[in-house]
């Protein structure tokens, strides 16, 4: 039932002593100051709300600071790195949120806010919005909605969220947090047969599976990290292998759906940012070229040769010339993923070698958006959205016949 | 003399006579052998292709890093080339089989030397499947690695790698 076992032994006799809680606050991230105390953040976030729910903030950082406030019996705070998104002891962010969720569920707390942007950003308002649709409104997931930056969160405007959309019929901006929130049914994955802790690519899809009720919460500007071009296969292989892995678990649920729905947005509608930062676009597409060289051999076990043979095409054109067009972006997400269920190479190789190609887009949507208005940006991203819904007969009719339909 | 001439060509009629009809039983035996084989080899080679099939053995092997073996394969399939393999050995099989019939000395030994080399031979088969197999494994990590990083010689290294496994 519980990942706790992973965690020290004092984390679990902390757990086990506290015994139940109502609300679980975890902080997974860093960017803590004096000027941005995670635990002050919380106790101020709970003055907004109607009644004063029993609280356990659960902390990586294992040191208190010197003025942190004192607890009581109905704020409690539990300390332990191993929580933290970067200890090398967890390995993987999924762990990380995996321990909160079983903290949570051994505390049987009625709702689990995770909070793991950068604390420089968070506000009380962030932890409220959250937390209180769960708690007081009978909500069993509430994502966020940040504003909108227009060269950030890419992994999730150009794959999860529209990918999710498509699949799930629900328009959910944020489907995998990062700081989201949750109610105790949602995390004992009452809509599963298995009563496990659910994932966290599994939350928004399990929760529209079941029929729960999903909000989404403007919460403001995020500080995103900068973004690791070493390590960025690393990052693609973490996120999207979950995600497609649900999706094979799913398989049955999301060939019925057609569409998309709204769901409820609660605190208004999310600014865009003008950006005028600058995006290494030619190095970008150096990458994607790269690839094209040199990685035909194994996008050939994948992708269908119409696709490669438009990837030739790309390869051809120089940077300032360089568009992928949607439709052929969103194909190629729908055929790794249908890569990825075949097992037609290592799935791990299958996760990075698409890499050169999501640099591609990235190349292509950055070079598209340059110069654009943050009215456009929203429009372009819901493009793409749609451009997801209309390929989906195409997914549908490869997953089912991935022998007999090779366009 | 004449009477003498008849007698020895008699005699040496008689003699290819029995000695043919000696034979005769082991080519009986030859042929009886050849097409038993044929009908295992055509029973067992179906059995194989049929099972393969069912464990989509031609997509699996592109997935363990022999997407080349389908080029080179009658009809493109891995699986064919796998079930005539077994039919051919079955057939060479029986052929020995029945050819042991006729001279024991002779085909006793050179079936007895077969057999002999047929574990360094499948040993030598299995270290060069499990050999290719990684080789591939590694030099495909290694490629998807260095364009990953932008290296422009990714190609090269992973060839390099390739070529490195014994």
């Amino acid at each position: 039932m519980t990942d706790l076992d992973s965690n020290p032994p004092r984390t679990q006799e902390q757990i086990a002593e506290i015994g139940s809680a109502d609300l679980v606050v975890g902080i997974l991230a860093g960017g803590e100051s004096k000027e941005t105390n995670a635990v002050a953040l919380v106790r101020d976030s709970l003055a907004a709300l109607t009644e004063r729910p029993k609280t356990v903030v659960i902390h990586n950082n294992g040191n208190g600071s010197s003025d942190e406030l004192q607890p009581d019996d109905s704020f409690v705070v539990v300390r332990d790195r191993s929580f933290g998104m970067a200890a090398p002891s967890v390995g993987s962010v999924g762990a990380a949120y995996q321990s909160l969720f079983a903290a949570a569920a051994k505390l049987g707390a009625r709702a689990c806010c995770a909070v793991a942007s950068n604390l420089e950003t968070v506000t009380p308002r962030w932890i409220t919005q959250l937390a209180q649709p769960v708690l007081e409104s009978n909500f069993d997931l509430v994502t966020p909605c940040y504003a909108r930056h227009k060269f950030e969160g890419l992994i999730n405007s150009g794959i999860i969220s529209p990918l999710n959309q498509a699949l799930y019929g629900r328009q959910i901006q944020n489907p995998m947090g990062p700081d989201l929130a949750c109610s105790k049914r949602l995390l004992n994955g009452s809509g599963t047969d298995s009563h496990s802790i659910l994932p966290l690519a599994r939350l928004a899809p399990e929760a529209i599976r079941a029929g729960f009720q999903i909000a989404q919460t403007q919460v403001g500007a995020r500080l995103y990290p900068p973004t690791d071009w070493v390590n960025l296969s690393s990052v693609l292989a973490q996120i999207l292998g979950p995600v497609f892995l649900n999706m094979e678990l799913n398989a049955a649920f999301w060939q019925k759906i057609r569409g998309s729905q709204q769901i409820a947005t609660l605190g208004g509608t999310a600014p865009v940012f003008d950006e005028t930062a600058a995006i290494e676009v030619q190095r970008m597409v150096e990458s994607f070229h790269l690839g094209a060289r040199s990685l035909q051999e194994i996008w050939g076990l994948v992708l269908p040769p119409a696709t490669l043979l438009e990837i030739q095409k790309l390869s051809r054109l120089s940077a300032d010339q360089f568009r992928m067009p949607d439709q052929l972006w969103v194909r190629i997400v729908y055929d790794f993923a249908l890569g990825h269920r075949l097992r037609s190479i290592s799935r791990d190789h299958l996760l990075r070698a698409l890499t050169p190609l999501y640099l591609g887009w990235v190349a292509s949507y950055a070079l598209e958006m340059e110069l654009v208005s943050a009215v456009a940006v929203e429009e372009r991203l819901r493009r793409l959205s749609r451009e997801y819904e209309a390929a989906k007969p195409y997914l549908v009719s490869r997953w089912r016949w991935p022998d007999r339909f090779s366009p | 003399m004449w009477d003498q001439a008849k007698q020895a060509l008699d005699q040496s009629m008689m003699r290819l006579l029995s000695q043919s009809a000696g034979l005769l039983p082991g080519f009986l035996a030859l042929i009886i052998a050849v097409v038993t084989s044929i009908a295992v080899a055509w029973i067992l080679s179906g059995l194989v292709r049929w099972t393969l099939r069912a464990i989509h053995f031609d997509q699996r092997l592109s997935a363990w890093g022999w997407p080349s073996l389908s080029e080179w394969s009658p009809s493109n399939s891995p699986a064919l080339l796998v079930s005539r393999f077994v039919a051919s050995v079955v057939l060479m099989m029986g052929f020995l089989i029945g050819v042991s019939a006729l001279d024991v000395t002779l085909t006793y030994d050179m079936v007895h030397n077969m057999v002999e080399y047929m574990p360094n031979l499948m040993g030598a088969a299995l270290v060069l499947l499990i050999g290719t197999i990684l080789a591939r494994f590694l030099s495909r990590s290694v490629l998807i690695g260095a364009v990953n990083i932008n290296l422009q010689y990714a190609r090269l290294i992973s060839v390099g790698v390739k070529c490195m496994m014994p």
